[in-house]
């Protein structure tokens, strides 16, 4: 795991194949990513350790950034809804562990507890959802009430 | 929460990811939010800690105005005014539980006007300190007050074991006093060393239950011109076994009273040459013809320095045959013969000074009529006055 320490809760969540496949292809991508910043930050580097867990955990954040908590400072139609979590069918869908950064799953319960969904739905919309965007992939204009991608 | 939070975690700002225009809205915000090169004015919201676990520094290379600043210097901290380098404090300094230093070479200065000031209930403390209260410039003495600058009164006390030396003068100014206050066992001195000296040029009083005692060898000494007064009621009393050794002459305007066994006054006695000679009437209150004149002889009263004074001279025979006439003079008059005689007692006369007459009367004698008395008494020296007829 990269050099900066997070307080992490561990969850298990459901994804579809394509999300471990966006995960996985990112994992290269990433590690150049944060190379990048040990550079600008520390001014050294520390030998290649991303993993995909590593993928997993930054992309919830990529994927909670979707829906802002402020909504009256953000876009129209950002405001997550009942229809932001309606459970998908997927395919290749099972179960998979992640560990989400503390801060992450404050924001995550909150909107659960605004949505009216289980925390773990929010965290497998904002898994996939994150994983979508960082391979660049198509987003709805009005995330708020069409999910990108998940949950499952 | 040190700075603004990542809107991202690291690593995760790849190519090719789409952006969200919240986290563009956030990235605006903390920009918008940060301290900036142009200047501006920052309310912040909470506290904020600057260092952390760091060990980097803020340089200010310009003044830094602190309109509202409560700071501290926290424990094993150091604030440090570099050489050259100034702490300027124009409002209140309050030092709780302070300790600080000037190390050696420093020094404090209290400009001209400005004071030190100790409140009331506190101390300072000067372990080894010299104070040196300097003459200022323009001819200005230096100084130090013992305030009454309130309604108080100041002091300046001196612990046991410890000395105020004084290598000046020290001043007594209008309506002070240098008070010295002993208690029980405790008492308070004034201490004259060998070749120190107290000069009074005021009035010395000692209270009515004041003390002033000489110790063993020493003495109150009255140069010329000086005084030692007793008012009226003052008592000079001295004891039992005392001497009061008056060598000068004594003037005296009161009566004298005698009182017990032993207040008599002892005159001057001496025994007179077998040979004519002049009486010096100052120097003997008696004078005692010898037991044996071998002849007659002349004594000649010698007249007082200070004719003024009426004094008196006793001559008086020895008891048994003189073996010659003694005839007493004052110049060429004849004033008495002590005369040789079987049948009478040993002649005694007095004579005293008439200092208006200048010359010496008779005062008073035995008659020439006394017989002997007892079988001791064998010779005699008739008295006669003027002379023999």
């Amino acid at each position: 795991m990269p050099r900066e320490s997070y307080t992490t809760i561990s969850h298990s969540i459901r994804v579809d194949a394509a999300a471990v496949s966006r995960a996985t292809a990112l994992v290269s991508l990433v590690q150049a990513s944060y190379n990048a910043y040990q550079d600008a930050v520390y001014g050294n580097r520390i030998p290649d350790d991303v993993d995909i867990g590593y993928v997993y955990m930054v992309a919830i954040r990529v994927g909670l950034n979707r829906w802002p908590p402020n909504s009256e400072a953000a876009p129209i139609g950002s405001r997550p809804t009942g229809a932001t979590f309606v459970i998908q069918t997927g395919i290749g869908v099972h179960t998979i562990t992640v560990n989400v950064v503390d801060a992450d799953q404050t924001v995550a319960n909150t909107i659960a507890t605004a949505v009216g969904v289980t925390l773990n739905t929010v965290l497998s919309a904002a898994l996939c959802t994150g994983l979508g965007a960082m391979v660049g992939e198509a987003i709805a204009k009005n995330p708020g009430s069409v999910p990108a991608f998940g949950p499952f | 929460m040190s700075h603004n939070n990542r809107i991202r975690l690291p690593g995760s700002w790849v190519d090719g990811s789409v952006v969200y225009a919240h986290e563009m809205e956030q990235a605006d915000q903390a920009q918008y939010l940060a301290l900036s090169e142009a200047g501006g004015t920052w309310a912040m919201a909470s506290n904020t800690t600057i260092g952390g676990v760091g060990s980097a520094f803020w340089h200010f290379t310009l003044p830094v105005v602190a309109d509202d600043i409560s700071g501290h210097v926290v424990a094993t901290k150091t604030l440090y005014i570099d050489v050259n380098g100034f702490f300027t404090a124009h409002g209140l300094a309050t030092l709780d539980n302070f300790q600080g230093h000037i190390t050696s070479g420093h020094t404090v200065f209290v400009d001209s006007a400005a004071f030190f000031w100790a409140s009331n209930g506190s101390q300072v403390v000067l372990v080894g300190l010299t104070i040196v209260a300097e003459g200022g410039g323009s001819g200005n003495d230096g100084t130090l007050q013992i305030g009454n600058v309130f309604s108080g009164n100041g002091h300046l006390v001196v612990r046991a074991g410890s000395n105020i030396a004084l290598h000046g003068t020290m001043v007594v100014d209008d309506d002070a006093a240098v008070s010295f206050q002993g208690s029980s066992g405790h008492p308070a001195l004034l201490i004259m060393g060998t070749q120190s000296s107290l000069s009074i040029a005021g009035v010395a009083n000692v209270s009515s239950t004041g003390v002033v005692n000489f110790l063993g060898n020493s003495f109150l000494h009255m140069e010329s011109s000086s005084l030692l007064q007793f008012d009226s009621s003052a008592v000079l009393t001295m004891q039992a076994g005392s001497v009061f050794n008056m060598g000068a002459s004594t003037t005296r305007t009161g009566k004298l009273i005698r009182s017990g066994a032993n207040a008599h006054e002892g005159m001057r006695r001496t025994t007179g040459p077998d040979n004519d000679w002049t009486v010096p009437c100052e120097q003997w209150d008696t004078v005692r013809v010898p037991s044996t004149l071998t002849g007659g002889r002349i004594w000649t009263l010698a007249a007082p320095t200070d004719t003024s004074e009426a004094i008196n001279i006793t001559i008086q025979a020895t008891v048994g045959s003189p073996g010659g006439v003694l005839s007493i003079k004052y110049g060429v008059a004849l004033l008495a013969t002590l005369q040789d005689s079987a049948t009478h007692a040993p002649g005694c006369v007095t004579f005293e000074w008439d200092p208006l007459d200048l010359l010496y009367r008779v005062k008073h004698g035995t008659t020439e009529f006394i017989t002997l008395g007892s079988p001791n008494e064998s010779f005699g020296s008739t008295l006669k006055i003027p002379g023999p007829s």
